[in-house]
């Protein structure tokens, strides 16, 4: 089962059928994706919703639809990415348009580092983040995340930045 | 966990939820040099581990899916049987892929057979189709053991695919 974290704004909560056509708008999004595998069209996001889902079944974890606390609107996503060619789960935040800049991505990435560390009692959590993408670098500094080294993902140099210890926060 | 994925038992099979361990033996389904025109793109290892989430959460989301399908007595693995439903698609789908090694044994078949009992009699479907490309004959010839009459022809995402409509559920009884 996929658990439901709230906080003070964001409600972090299992995919569902009607989160398909926010998502399918930001996957399809050339700038907003950039950073991401590249999604071709509207049955490639569909997989990919259903693929989010499916993580869970498999390995207990995945991702979250991240939604407004207030409207139940979808903003988001954010959780543990773990896809075979990772050999650790990797903690993940995208925002959908119109929702940047308001301090959301470190909001729902944080209730994911306690949940990961007190519920699922994880070890230090790893995220991968293109150089470029200035906005998500921004985010792992203000959750105390610091830079490990570098990987290859999808082609491009990443960063791999590790997080802080979060149990017992 | 997500435990919602019934398990069926047939003569010889179990249709059950996708575990992690079906990964290893479901990608010998993307190294097989037909399979992956049929079941879309190229890759074995990482994709049979996204197609098998992908399942996974089909079940999540629309509440069916396809199962894992394994020998009941062995437990091997044979494959993907069930019902597929896209959002963009324009009705429910009863697929079946078995791995290289498992096939003709009749186990697509009699896992379709399952598939489509369940389909009708617990979810309560009134028909359904399989999406087969025109030179796949191994699983036309499957479709037609299941008594599937063809329906014309669709686009799904640029492919031509034609169309297999199911027997009623009354015919299929």
């Amino acid at each position: 089962m996929v658990p439901e974290l709230l906080t003070d704004r964001l409600r972090l909560r299992p995919w569902r059928l009607d989160d398909f056509e926010p998502l399918a708008a930001f996957l399809g999004d050339s700038e907003l994706a950039q950073y991401r595998a590249p999604v071709a069209d509207r049955f490639e996001a569909w997989k990919h919703m259903c693929g989010q889902s499916g993580q869970w079944s498999i390995r207990g974890y995945g991702i979250f639809a991240v939604a407004l606390r207030d409207t139940d609107q979808p903003i988001g996503y954010s959780g543990l990415y773990h896809p075979i060619i990772f050999d650790e789960p990797e903690l993940s935040w995208s925002l959908f348009a119109g929702h940047h800049g308001q301090g959301y991505a470190t909001e729902m990435a944080t209730a994911v580092c306690r949940w990961a560390a007190n519920d699922l009692m994880r070890p230090p959590l790893m995220s991968i983040v293109h150089p470029d993408n200035i906005a998500s670098i921004r985010v792992a500094e203000r959750l105390g995340a610091k830079p490990e080294g570098e990987t290859v993902y999808l082609d491009a140099p990443r960063i791999v930045y590790r997080h802080r210890d979060w149990r017992a926060s | 966990m997500t435990s919602a994925v019934p398990t069926i038992e047939t003569e010889r099979l179990r249709l059950r939820g996708w575990r992690n361990e079906d990964v290893e033996p479901f990608a010998a389904l993307f190294q097989d040099e037909d399979t992956p025109r049929f079941l879309g793109g190229s890759g074995s290892y990482p994709q049979a581990w996204r197609t098998a989430a992908t399942e996974a959460g089909h079940w999540v989301l629309r509440g069916y899916g396809a199962w894992a399908v394994e020998q009941r007595e062995s437990h091997a693995f044979v494959g993907c049987v069930g019902i597929w439903h896209p959002g963009e698609w324009p009705e429910q789908e009863l697929s079946w892929h078995v791995v290289p090694s498992r096939r003709s044994h009749g186990f697509a078949t009699e896992a379709a057979i399952a598939s489509r009992k369940y389909a009708y009699d617990t979810l309560g479907m009134t028909t359904l189709v399989s999406y087969i490309a025109p030179e796949n004959a191994p699983s036309i010839r499957v479709a037609e053991r299941l008594g599937c009459k063809r329906d014309g022809e669709v686009d799904l995402s640029g492919k031509t695919r034609l169309v297999f409509r199911h027997p009623s559920p009354q015919a299929a009884q």
